[in-house]
């Protein structure tokens, strides 16, 4: 099943840069797409408009099969509820402790104490948090607070996980030891988008890979071609 | 992403994580916050006493009311006959309800019992007062009553406290519309301070607001917290508010009977109607909701790109 759908978007910021042009292709549910370039190649751009931060300039991004362009007012709200988010600088509340900022999300989606709680519990031990969850997001490592902010995104269970440069702050077995985790969350059907420039962890994991650069969609590579390389 | 379990204990779940972050971040910054309650609680006690004032006054006036009677003083050489015969005929009069006759003794007797002039008075040696009428119009406008009564052969003198009733009634008509401006003019006042306050808390949580609206948070949910925050303040500061009009009462209340005894009255203070307490409290509670939810409204709009 499509989830994700790109048809034909252009994106120009105010004062002219193009930061996509003409961008055109699909995910499916439980699928897991990297996006490589280079910076300033239209990555970020391309998580914000999936995202709703931003509204393409041309075309259409499409969403369960809806279009975004008429998504409005609460429903933008309602739409990033079906997202988790990671974002390349955290987006922590400093002043809440980790597990408070696992549990935001499920709080804002409205699931029950209980369950919340087992969802946080489940996240932490996960991503190796247990020991950490009743610190605050300052007293941690920026390591640790990476992890954090990716299992604020995976405790959600989202249709659709975009990350954006989510193992930059990791070494690299505690990478993998994520990467690991986003598989799992894709076999349970979520949809994962990462935003990556790291392409000794993009060819390791041979999953289907979107190289953009200056806007524009260069290469789709299914992972059997990744394989075959 | 699963169903919620159950939405109640989800909604609970919500509206405590909102009020306790919202307490929480009252008693952190207790100077800001006491600000804030102190000109609310000012707010609400300036008209408070003034509403206060109008109800002794209202309740002295219901006094002066209950005894509308005009005296008549008729001429020092008219006798107690003369005031009998008039009396007779005022009773025939539509106009009057009741007719009674003061004689010169009877006059002369509660002179004494409440005048500290008493000795003054024997030391005239013989009896200085009028046959009095005391006539009790039947009619609320008087005045036409009053204007024959003082038409009457042997009358030298009609006393007529209606105008002087009226004037006080004028008076309280007056003192109730400015309650009401002044009380619209503080409640603005409290709104705007409580506004001020939760604008900057705003200003302190714009990233926590941006990251809440990143994970989905809707308008509902980031204002919530603010609204219990107002709607704190506004509960403190009525009960504040209640505390100065009740302190200020006791304080003021002694020397005020005092001075009114000293004048013979036997006036006693309303009591304070029991529903006035929660209504002063639930319009501060309304007052806080207002202007927190004015100030997160009027962020909410400028922050909010106008495409989404």
């Amino acid at each position: 099943m499509t989830l994700l759908r790109f048809d034909g978007v252009g994106k120009t910021y105010p004062g002219g840069h193009r930061a996509l042009d003409d961008m055109s292709f699909s995910v499916q549910a439980g699928e897991m797409v990297f996006i490589t370039g280079h910076s300033g190649a239209g990555k970020s751009t391309l998580l914000k408009l999936a995202h709703l931060s931003e509204r393409p300039s041309t075309g259409a991004v499409w969403f369960d099969g809806k279009n975004l362009g008429g998504v409005r007012g609460k429903q933008v709200a309602l739409h990033r509820r079906r997202l988790g988010v990671v974002h390349q600088d955290h987006c922590l509340l400093l002043d809440r402790t980790v597990a408070d900022n696992i549990a935001l999300p499920l709080l804002i989606a409205g699931l029950a104490p209980a369950e919340i709680r087992r969802r946080v519990r489940q996240a932490l031990d996960g991503l190796g948090l247990a020991d950490r969850a009743a610190y605050r997001s300052t007293d941690i490592s920026t390591g640790e607070q990476q992890r954090v902010g990716i299992a604020r995104a995976m405790a959600l269970q989202p249709a659709l996980l975009l990350a954006d440069e989510p193992t930059g702050n990791l070494d690299p077995s505690l990478a993998a030891d994520i990467m690991k985790q986003l598989v799992d969350l894709c076999r349970q059907g979520t949809a994962v988008v990462i935003a990556s420039h790291d392409l000794s962890l993009v060819k390791r994991m041979k999953k289907r890979v979107l190289v953009i650069d200056k806007g524009r969609l260069m290469d789709d590579i299914s992972p059997e071609e990744l394989a075959d390389e | 992403m699963s169903e919620p379990h159950s939405r109640t204990a989800a909604w609970r779940a919500q509206h405590a994580a909102a009020f306790a972050a919202s307490l929480g971040r009252l008693l952190r910054r207790p100077f800001s916050s006491g600000l804030s309650l102190g000109v609310m609680a000012i707010a609400l006690a300036l008209p408070l006493a003034l509403g206060w004032s109008l109800l002794q006054m209202d309740q002295f006036a219901s006094r002066v009311q209950a005894s509308r009677a005009i005296h008549v003083f008729l001429m020092p050489d008219a006798g107690v006959a003369q005031a009998e015969r008039l009396a007779d005929g005022l009773r025939a009069d539509p106009a009057v309800a009741a007719v009674r006759v003061k004689t010169p003794e009877q006059g002369l007797r509660e002179f004494r019992a409440s005048s500290e002039l008493a000795n003054a008075v024997s030391l005239l040696g013989e009896n200085p007062l009028p046959a009095v009428l005391v006539v009790e119009p039947s009619a609320d406008d008087e005045r036409a009553l009053v204007a024959r009564l003082q038409g009457l052969p042997g009358v030298e003198f009609v006393q007529h406290d209606g105008v002087w009733q009226r004037r006080l009634q004028a008076w309280l008509g007056f003192g109730s519309r400015l309650l009401i401006l002044l009380g619209a003019v503080f409640a603005l006042g409290a709104v705007l301070a409580v506004a001020n306050n939760i604008r900057l808390d705003i200003a302190t949580r714009e990233t926590e607001i941006a990251v809440l609206q990143q994970l989905g948070a809707s308008d509902a949910y980031i204002r919530r917290p603010f609204l219990y925050a107002g709607g704190l303040l506004g509960l403190s500061a009525g009960l504040l508010a209640l505390a100065i009009l009740a302190a200020a009462a006791a304080y003021i209340q002694p020397s005020l009977l005092d001075l009114i005894g000293s004048y013979g009255s036997g006036f006693r203070f309303a009591p304070v109607p029991l529903w006035l307490p929660a209504a002063v409290i639930a319009g501060a509670v309304l007052l806080g909701l207002c202007g927190a939810y004015f100030a997160v409204a009027h962020y909410l709009r400028l922050t909010r790109p106008v495409d989404l």
